[in-house]
């Protein structure tokens, strides 16, 4: 927001906060616009209530945390608790099965919508268009519980979409079909949402760069690959390298909703271990501790990935 | 570009401010420090008692050397008082009331004693999630309600010594007449209610006439044996014939239910292979022993595969959580062998789609007829709930006599069977009984609904099970003799205790071992994993350590045992 001062200085502009050295300056900074501060304020206390203060937590993860002493009392245990993890029977797995998930998920959820939202974007029809979004953007709409209901429903062995697969065995509980169950349901579950933000970037795209594209004789095709695609790259970069940041927090509840002790072995990953540990066995320090190695990695690859785009694409997010 | 005035900026100020507040102020409320804690209390009278008051709960008769049960004068209290209290609830209260406090019972117990009841109830599922975060939240309710699986992480010892958990020894010898009597009149009570350290640490339900009968055992369908004129099976390959013929002549698409670790719940079923696992652990002559190390466990982990191949077994079983099977299989035909509670088999008839629906009650099977069997369902004297105090419960004293006027002569019986006249009528042979109001309730409330409403839900009490009785038909009478003709429950584990050390020493070798089994038995039985793997399977429980986990079980039987 840019506040008119009268005054004879110009007001600063966030990006210049760079070139402050003097706390006079920022004192008669923040007397010109103490309102800008203040309308600032709710934001910062929410980030510092939600976000920071709740940092102060992963104290526990070099703990024996005990209920009684509370942050403050429980024993100092250095990295054992990063320890035991590492030497558990289910590390390996546990990495492995949360890793591969999400990689597939990504591999095969992340073009999807980009496709999805490249064929809307050449329908003729608004109402059909409009017809055809709506559909599939509410199944994003409907509570993680009813979808697990709905999955484990027509997965069953005489489910409806396992009669159709001409199978008669329950394919949600079988470790073959799980992964493919769980990426497949996902994209379902999020095509139509994510496809609006392409949507968006590509009303916005010139059209005389297409009028332009057919007069040196591009047909749809050569459109959408010439013009199309080049003009929402950077959109999609900067989702990617989001996405790659998520890359090891597959979406727990679901994977709670839908594992069974039959499909442990692909399905078990780091967050519903986390949550056994540390709600059901009240195992707090511990599961702090493979929380903290959970975000500890995906921090890891946000970093690289950004660092990577912006090596190779010149667009990266910091 | 927006221009503020100088009246907009006045405006700005509160709004900012506010919005700040709204913030925080919802994160402190489950985190706060000491505002918090004296929420739970802030409704209760916690002054002293004036003096004259001191007799008002005092027991009517002195019980000087003899133990006997006493009566209390009422009301206990002269002023106001109001317990608050934690504590898990069933589906079965859901029809009639939103808090155990609107019951008929918890309303004619504040009319005797003066005391009322605040109760605070998890969501039903997620008891365990909000018993650990209420423990953690340090705010606690003067009673929180424990079950097994659901008490303090780490046991309740350690709750005495972390300050959560008030030591109850004195307070029982000084203010609970009647829960000392059944804790000297039932020997084994006293080693069931009380720690490794020889605390009292909670309140149990007593079954004051001995341990109740098995609850729960297998059901057939009856109508469906008779139209195949087949007897009501014994062994292993007569439920092997029965099932196919459930299959084959009646179409039944998952003939026999089972849970999704690959049994029936509860040692219900397996006993005739001659292991036990509803505990994890089972003992022989104070032998611990663990499932699936047994040459009977691989057997039975055999047939099972062979039957769900043969699609004799639930095809889906592996997803299903469910306690008791979906009444969408066990009354439509899907299903022609399942597990029940013997007061609920007679509810499935109601539901049922088939004209001629009937179900009996069958004992577990066994290898060879005639077989006597040591697995099954059983219970012990002190019953499931319990109920203890906590650091922050506001007089001890009078929670303690208010709990103890539960297992009174008077107070026991408001509590197993509700009021004279209104929901229990006192027979012939001068024993209470529910009355209809009970078992053919007339708003159409089921039996455990009514009873749930007009006695005691739960909690801390002389337990009477005997009272289930009343009114049941013949189909869920007749089973609780059946599933005990065959089998005692003589290898079953009591409720043994570990200490804190072994408990986390347990706990981090077992857990992979828990999940490794789950996971295994049911690959075994769907065939995903061949059974020709199940020496490795064993093996491999023994390098992550199920040995050392069965020393510090034994340990905790024999200490059990010399109590």
């Amino acid at each position: 927001m840019y506040v008119e001062t009268g005054g004879e200085l110009p007001p600063l502009h966030p990006c210049r906060w760079g070139n402050i050295v003097n706390i006079t300056t920022i004192k008669k900074d923040f007397k010109r616009n103490w309102v800008v501060y203040l309308i600032a304020l709710p934001v910062v206390v929410f980030f510092a209530v939600f976000a920071y203060a709740p940092m102060v937590g992963v104290l526990m993860a070099f703990q024996n945390y005990q209920i009684k002493g509370g942050f403050l009392g429980s024993p100092w245990i250095g990295l054992k608790n990063f320890t035991d993890f590492f030497k558990s029977y289910y590390f390996g797995r546990l990495i492995w099965n949360t890793f591969i998930l999400s990689f597939y998920d990504l591999l095969f959820g992340f073009p999807a919508p980009i496709l999805f939202a490249l064929l809307m974007n050449e329908l003729r029809s608004v109402r059909y268009k409009r017809v055809v979004q709506t559909i599939t953007y509410m199944p994003y709409f409907i509570s993680i519980v009813v979808i697990a209901g709905i999955i484990k429903d027509f997965f069953s062995s005489n489910g409806a979409i396992t009669l159709l697969l001409g199978s008669t065995s329950n394919l949600i509980g079988n470790v073959s079909s799980f992964r493919s169950i769980f990426v497949g349901t996902n994209i379902w579950q999020f095509l139509g949402f994510n496809s609006v933000i392409y949507m968006a970037a590509l009303s916005g795209v010139d059209q005389e760069l297409y009028d332009a594209a057919a007069l040196d004789g591009a047909g749809r095709l050569g459109k959408a690959l010439h013009v199309t695609l080049p003009s929402i790259m950077s959109t999609i970069i900067i989702l990617l390298i989001l996405r790659i940041g998520n890359l090891l927090t597959v979406s727990f509840e679901k994977i709670l909703l839908l594992y069974a002790p039959s499909t442990y072995s692909v399905s078990d990953v780091i967050t519903t271990f986390t949550y056994r540990k540390g709600l059901l066995e009240s195992n707090y320090g511990y599961s702090t501790a493979v929380g903290l190695f959970n975000s500890a990695l995906n921090f890891l690859m946000l970093v690289t990935a950004n660092f990577t785009s912006k090596k190779l694409t010149e667009t990266s997010l910091f | 570009m927006v221009k503020i005035s100088k009246k907009s900026k006045l405006m700005i100020l509160p709004l900012a401010v506010i919005l700040s507040v709204a913030l925080i102020l919802p994160g402190c409320g489950g985190g706060g420090a000491e505002e918090g804690t004296a929420a739970p209390e802030s409704e209760t009278t916690a002054t002293e008692a004036p003096i004259g008051d001191e007799t008002a709960g005092a027991p009517t008769e002195v019980a000087s050397g003899s133990i006997e049960r006493v009566d209390y004068e009422l009301p206990l209290v002269s002023e106001p008082f109001t317990i608050h209290i934690w504590a898990p609830t069933s589906a079965g209260i859901q029809k009639t009331m939103t808090n155990l406090n609107e019951s008929y019972y918890y309303q004619e117990l504040e009319k005797r004693t003066g005391v009322s009841v605040e109760f605070t109830h998890p969501a039903l599922g997620e008891e365990l999630n909000a018993f650990n975060l209420l423990i953690n939240s340090g705010q606690y309710p003067d009673i929180v309600e424990l079950q097994p699986g659901l008490t303090y992480p780490g046991g309740l010892d350690k709750g005495i010594a972390d300050g959560v958990i008030l030591r109850l020894n004195d307070l029982i010898e000084s203010s609970a007449p009647n829960y000392k009597y059944f804790l000297e009149t039932i020997p084994i009570t006293q080693k069931e209610a009380s720690t490794n350290e020889g605390n009292y640490a909670a309140f149990y339900s007593i079954s004051v006439d001995g341990p109740q009968p098995p609850w729960m055992g297998m059901v057939v369908r009856k109508d469906w044996l008779d139209s195949l004129n087949m007897e009501v099976p014994v062994t292993f390959d007569d439920w092997h014939t029965m099932l196919t013929a459930f299959k084959e002549e009646k179409g039944a698409i998952a003939p026999m239910m089972l849970q999704n670790y690959g049994y029936v719940p509860l040692d219900i079923f397996h006993g005739g292979y001659g292991f036990a696992n509803s505990a994890e652990y089972f003992q022989i002559d104070n032998v611990i022993h663990y499932a699936p190390l047994e040459e009977g466990h691989r057997e039975y982990v055999q047939m099972m595969n062979q039957w769900f191949t043969e699609g004799l077994i639930d095809q889906d079983f592996a997803s299903k959580e469910d306690f008791t099977p979906a009444k969408d299989y066990t009354t439509t035909g899907k299903a022609g062998a399942f597990w029940e509670m013997y007061h609920v088999i007679s509810s499935n008839y109601d539901m049922a789609t088939e004209e001629g629906y009937e179900l009996i009650a069958v004992a577990a099977p066994s290898k060879t007829a005639g077989e006597q069997l040591h697995v099954r369902q059983t219970n012990t004297t002190t019953g499931m709930v319990s109920w203890a105090l906590t650091s922050a419960a506001s007089d001890p004293e009078k929670i303690v006599k208010w709990i103890d006027y539960g297992y009174s002569p008077e107070g026991d019986i408001l509590a197993a069977y509700g009021v004279e006249g209104v929901s229990m009528e006192i027979g012939s042979d001068g024993k209470p009984a529910f009355n209809e109001l009970i078992y053919a309730n007339p708003d159409g409330l089921s039996f455990s609904e009514a009873y749930n409403y007009y006695a005691k839900h739960g909690g801390a009490v002389a337990y009477h099970w005997d009272r289930e009785y009343a009114g049941q038909p013949d189909v869920n009478l007749n089973a609780q003799p059946i599933w005990m003709s065959n089998a005692d429950g003589d290898w079953m584990l009591p409720p043994i205790t570990l200490s804190t050390e072994e408990g986390t020493e347990h706990a981090q070798i077992y857990t992979d071992i828990q999940t490794y089994t789950r996971e295994m038995v049911v690959k075994f039985i769907t065939g995903q994993e061949s059974l020709e793997n199940y020496d490795q399977y064993v093996e491999q429980l023994k390098s992550m350590g199920i040995e050392r986990c069965m020393e510090i079980q034994q340990a905790a039987l024999d200490r059990f045992n010399s109590k």
